[in-house]
């Protein structure tokens, strides 16, 4: 007898259910031990006040308290996080989806060769992304202000990662050149997807362009393109690499975000109670977005 | 026209390491943008030996293989079970395995550290591959029993007519079928593990247990005022994985938009 | 359906308790750690009989981390590091060098997990080896000191300025000195008939001239904040009285940031800011780009670390030459930055540790203390008979430490302090805030530390 069912036939049995654990078993102790276990661990921790040798100190709320009334760099950091969120973001998509949407239309070929280029900084790892865009930066030595010297803009070089207007921007542009690729991909794979005949039909109707777009091609990507929002919108929430290599969170905090901030408290200031509590904030704020995001997508759905 | 213009935009940055990689100090501060004068060829032979490129190289691969590896298994087996099971507290552990798509390896850092303090695992692989996998699995979990609970009835139905036993079905038939969603699975992991960086940063001290963006990140901070070895090293870091990518591009990028499809 | 949820959840419980138990077991005691096994892969590490000339000894790697950012002093240390190995034989060093936040970092978390490496030449400090000593990880050095001579060979109170605070027992042995002043262009200032200043106001007008001359007078690079701050550190010992100063760095109560020795050095910084005396966009150059920019001969002067001796020497394609700080405050004592560099530790999880000590006696010894002059370095050693500078600059370099008493970097003990004080100098750079506000802003943040450490 097989422990096989379909949904349509729910039978809760005795003994077969001992191999559905089987199967779950090595999965749930790894994500146990080294997922469930630490997280535990670090809500204990976000209440204690602990410099990592000296015996914990256990503080109720007194981390969260201090973090959220008293703290302007948390508050700072998680602005930038937001920040993040449109600048590295939405920015990046958008215009990832207004090029697949051109790039749609155009033959099988070219369009196969500019997919490769597109996608090609993705698999780079971030501390090369860093490299690149660190020295791309550099206002003596950089390729942006050697260019813009070159090409008689000399006004406009300057100090782009030392101002503190400028540092997150381009940090932003830093890390979209990264993301547009993934954009372009899934996009373009979507777009593919849709019917030449929907465009027909809503031409014949008297759609233009815009039109088109609005009815024809966004409901038909709508699942690629709120998932591609939700992976991109929790990775503004962790950014991490990016900004730990490049400005370290400056200048005067003008690029700190909260995934750094944890790491300055816990492995720089020795206040590991302090940063297990920036870390689980962070980790609600993700929480809730995702929830948040799926309700409304369900929602949108439905309609 | 506005393709080729955001091509530009992408490979140029590309070029510039290139060509930062095979000039000599005097001409990259000269001349950072163009093509170099003299191709000091040199300086990528240099940037491996003194950088001790190949150990990283290595270290990750011993990471990511079996990342890779215990992933998908244990992401198969487990959809399995939640896609074509029903048993007790089904809804409960799906709930408990949801937690980790939205939470972030980063902020267990800390206590992972302890952890793998007291487990005696730091500075070894597993302090690194333990913990991905783990991060890893909901999201694998997720992406097969989406796949498998779609699968068609009248094939598994078949099977078990046939007197197929549970995990008869599974290797013979579900696997097979879902091969896509499975190479997407891997490249998705392949490439996560591959560039991690903040957890072999916290958890990996030594040098010869570094992976190749510790590696990287470390060679940087000690060669920072020689910018082309500098570039040398970085060249020879995303070489490696861009000819990979070049020659496989087809399968990454068929995975990863299958991986958004969910 | 609920009952079952509620069976699956006990089901785990009793399953993983176990596993659970020994994390905590693990985690409630102090992360206590043992001698764990040198790390796999390239280390061909054995248990070494200590090398007899009578037995053929067993192949020891011993391995040193050494935190420099200069690449000719790494190379010369590899140097040295080799001959140790060739005086005794089947010894091979393995050095690793980290730059300074790298090797705070990992050497912290090394030890802290009872690996890392044999020796260490780290930071130097509260925060840094004297944390080290106070969680176990490295071995006392006092008595080994007296036994191998240390404290003849080199001067008492140098050897023990990193660990006042102890009051008389040694973890951590430095062997050169630096400080921080202003590096200029030699050729330039004879060009433009200049020469390095006795008094405060002459240095202004100097800084004056050459700016009307054209010439950047100073490069900095703010962007890595830890060299503006250096900038404004080294100001401060020439306008406050160095027992204030001294009183900070160890967190005693009644020194302020908004004390009139620390406005006055940064109003002169921020004096120079506004007056242009500063390389353009000097907010977004990084430590590199600063020594770069002098070194091209884009910056007449920069106010900077000895420790960049080893490469400025060799990078330069003019002449280098160097003077302290005159005194803004002419009733003050005349100090400057001038400490002892960094200092060797020996981790108590070495397993040659008897091989390790030999190694740093080496690294305190007159061979090695010739190799470190000849090649710029400021060594504590006291040589029977002053060798001669091989450069003019290491002379002027040398002079200054004589002519200067000891100084400190009085936020070390204080990390977070030390990152507000950097953002708010930054801020203040960028004209978003005056210098009154920017010490009032790190005094706010002085007051909660001293705070803290009264608890």
């Amino acid at each position: 007898m097989s422990a096989i069912v379909r949904s349509e036939e729910v039978r809760a049995r005795g003994p077969e259910n001992v191999s559905a654990y089987l199967y779950i078993a090595p999965a749930l102790a790894l994500y146990s031990v080294f997922f469930l276990w630490p997280l535990a661990q670090l809500i204990y921790l976000s209440m204690v006040r602990w410099d990592g040798m000296a015996p914990k100190v256990f503080m109720g709320l007194q981390n969260y308290r201090e973090l959220l009334a008293s703290d302007p760099r948390f508050w700072l950091s998680l602005q930038h996080n937001l920040q993040w969120l449109v600048g590295a973001v939405s920015v990046p998509t958008g215009i990832g989806l207004f090029l697949a949407v051109f790039l749609a239309r155009s033959p099988l070929y070219g369009r196969l060769a500019f997919r490769t280029i597109f996608f090609l900084p993705q698999v780079l790892s971030s501390v090369v992304v860093a490299i690149i865009w660190r020295w791309i930066y550099s206002p003596d030595f950089g390729a942006l202000n050697a260019i813009l010297r070159q090409v008689g803009l000399a006004s406009l070089a300057r100090g782009w990662l030392g101002e503190e207007s400028l540092a997150l921007p381009a940090l932003f542009i830093a890390s979209s050149w990264v993301l547009y690729g993934f954009c372009m991909v899934v996009f373009l794979a979507a777009l593919q997807g849709i019917d030449e005949a929907y465009y027909d039909a809503a031409k014949v109707d008297g759609a233009n362009a815009l039109q088109q777009f609005w009815y024809v091609t966004l409901p038909a990507i709508r699942g690629p393109l709120s998932t591609v929002i939700l992976l991109s919108a929790i990775g503004a929430f962790q950014v991490f690499d990016l900004v730990f290599i490049i400005t370290r969170g400056g200048p005067a905090w003008a690029t700190m975000v909260l995934s750094v901030y944890m790491y300055d408290n816990a492995f720089r200031y020795n206040k590991l109670g302090y940063g297990s509590a920036v870390a689980i904030v962070l980790g609600v704020l993700i929480l809730l977005f995702s929830i948040v995001f799926l309700r409304v997508r369900e929602r949108l759905e439905a309609a | 026209m506005l393709a080729g213009a955001f091509s530009l935009f992408v490979l140029i940055p590309f070029a510039w390491v290139i060509f930062g990689a095979l000039k000599s100090r005097v001409e990259i501060a000269r001349n950072p943008l163009g093509i170099p004068a003299e191709w000091h060829w040199e300086n990528l032979v240099q940037a491996w030996v003194v950088g001790h490129f190949s150990r990283y190289f290595m270290n990750s691969v011993y990471v990511v293989a079996p990342t890779v590896l215990m992933i998908l298994v244990f992401s198969t087996l487990a959809a399995y079970a939640f896609s074509l099971m029903e048993f007790p507290g089904k809804t409960v552990l799906s709930i408990i395995f949801l937690f980790g798509l939205a939470i972030p390896l980063d902020i267990l850092i800390i206590p992972l550290f302890y952890d793998l303090l007291a487990l005696k695992l730091l500075n070894t692989h597993w302090a690194v591959i333990l913990p991905q996998v783990s991060i890893c699995l909901p999201f694998g979990i997720l992406l097969l029993r989406s796949f498998m609970a779609d699968l068609p009835g009248e094939i598994l139905d078949a099977a078990r007519i046939d007197g197929c036993s549970a995990a008869e079905l599974l290797y013979h038939i579900v696997v097979p079928l879902c091969r896509p969603v499975l190479t997407s699975l891997l490249v998705f992991t392949f490439m996560w593990t591959w560039n991690q960086f903040l957890l072999p940063v916290v958890v990996i001290q030594i040098d010869p247990m570094r992976t190749l963006p510790i590696g990287l990140n470390y060679f940087q901070g000690r060669y920072i005022t020689n910018l082309p070895l500098l570039m040398a090293g970085a060249t020879i870091s995303f070489l490696p994985v861009v000819a990979i990518y070049i020659v496989f591009q087809r399968q990454f990028i068929t995975g990863i938009v299958a991986g958004a499809f969910r | 359906m609920k009952r079952g949820g509620l069976a699956v959840v006990t089901l785990l419980l009793v399953l993983f308790l176990p596993i659970a138990s020994v994390l905590v077991a693990g985690c409630a005691a102090q992360p206590t750690p043992t001698a764990a096994p040198q790390p796999t892969a390239a280390t061909e590490a054995t248990q070494a009989p200590e090398p007899t000339a009578t037995t053929a000894p067993e192949p020891v790697t011993l391995q040193v981390w050494y935190l420099s950012g200069s690449p000719e002093e790494i190379q010369l240390l590899e140097g040295l590091s080799a001959k140790f190995g060739e005086a005794h034989p089947g010894v091979k060093v393995e050095l690793s060098a980290y730059g300074y936040d790298d090797m705070n970092k990992t050497l912290k978390l090394a030890l802290d997990s009872g690996t890392g490496p044999d020796v260490a030449y780290c930071s130097p400090g509260g925060p840094f080896h004297l944390a080290y000593a106070k969680a176990g990880h490295i071995i006392e050095l006092t008595d080994i000191m007296k036994e191998r001579g240390w404290d003849q060979k080199h001067p008492a109170d140098a050897i023990a300025y990193w660990q006042k605070e102890l009051g008389g027992p040694i973890y951590g042995a430095p062997y050169d000195v630096t400080t921080v002043g202003v590096y200029y262009n030699k050729d330039l200032f004879s060009e433009l008939g200049l020469k390095p200043p006795e008094t405060w106001e002459e240095f202004e007008k100097l800084i004056a001239t050459l700016k009307e001359k054209g010439h950047t007078p100073f490069a900095a690079g703010a962007q890595d904040g830890w060299p503006f701050d250096h900038y404004f550190m080294a100001l401060v010992h020439v306008t406050t009285p160095a027992n204030k100063i001294e009183d900070l760095n160890y967190v005693k109560p009644g020194v302020k940031f908004t004390d009139d020795g620390f406005v006055q050095a940064a109003t002169i910084l921020n004096g120079w800011v506004q007056k242009g005396y500063l390389n353009e966009n000097f907010l977004a150059a990084s430590a590199d780009d600063q020594a770069k920019l002098f070194t091209n001969g884009q910056t007449a002067m920069t106010i900077a670390g000895t420790w960049n001796n080893f490469t400025f020497v060799k990078q330069s394609s003019f002449k280098v030459g160097f003077f302290a700080l005159p005194r803004v405050d002419p009733n003050i004592e005349w100090r400057s930055m001038l400490t002892p560099n960094n200092v060797w530790v020996v981790s108590k999880y070495s397993k040659h540790q008897d091989l390790a000590i030999d190694y740093v006696d080496y690294m305190m010894g007159e061979d090695v203390a010739k190799a470190l002059w000849d090649s710029g370095d400021i060594p504590t050693f006291k040589f029977a008979t002053p060798p001669k500078p091989t450069s003019d600059l290491q002379l002027d370099v040398y002079q200054a430490t004589q002519k200067t008493g000891v100084g400190y970097y009085f936020n070390v003990n204080m990390a977070e302090v030390g990152d507000i004080e950097i953002a708010a100098l930054q801020k203040m750079a960028a004209g978003k805030l005056t210098p009154q506000e920017a010490m009032a802003t790190i005094e706010e943040a002085h007051v909660k530390k001293l705070a803290e450490t009264q608890q």
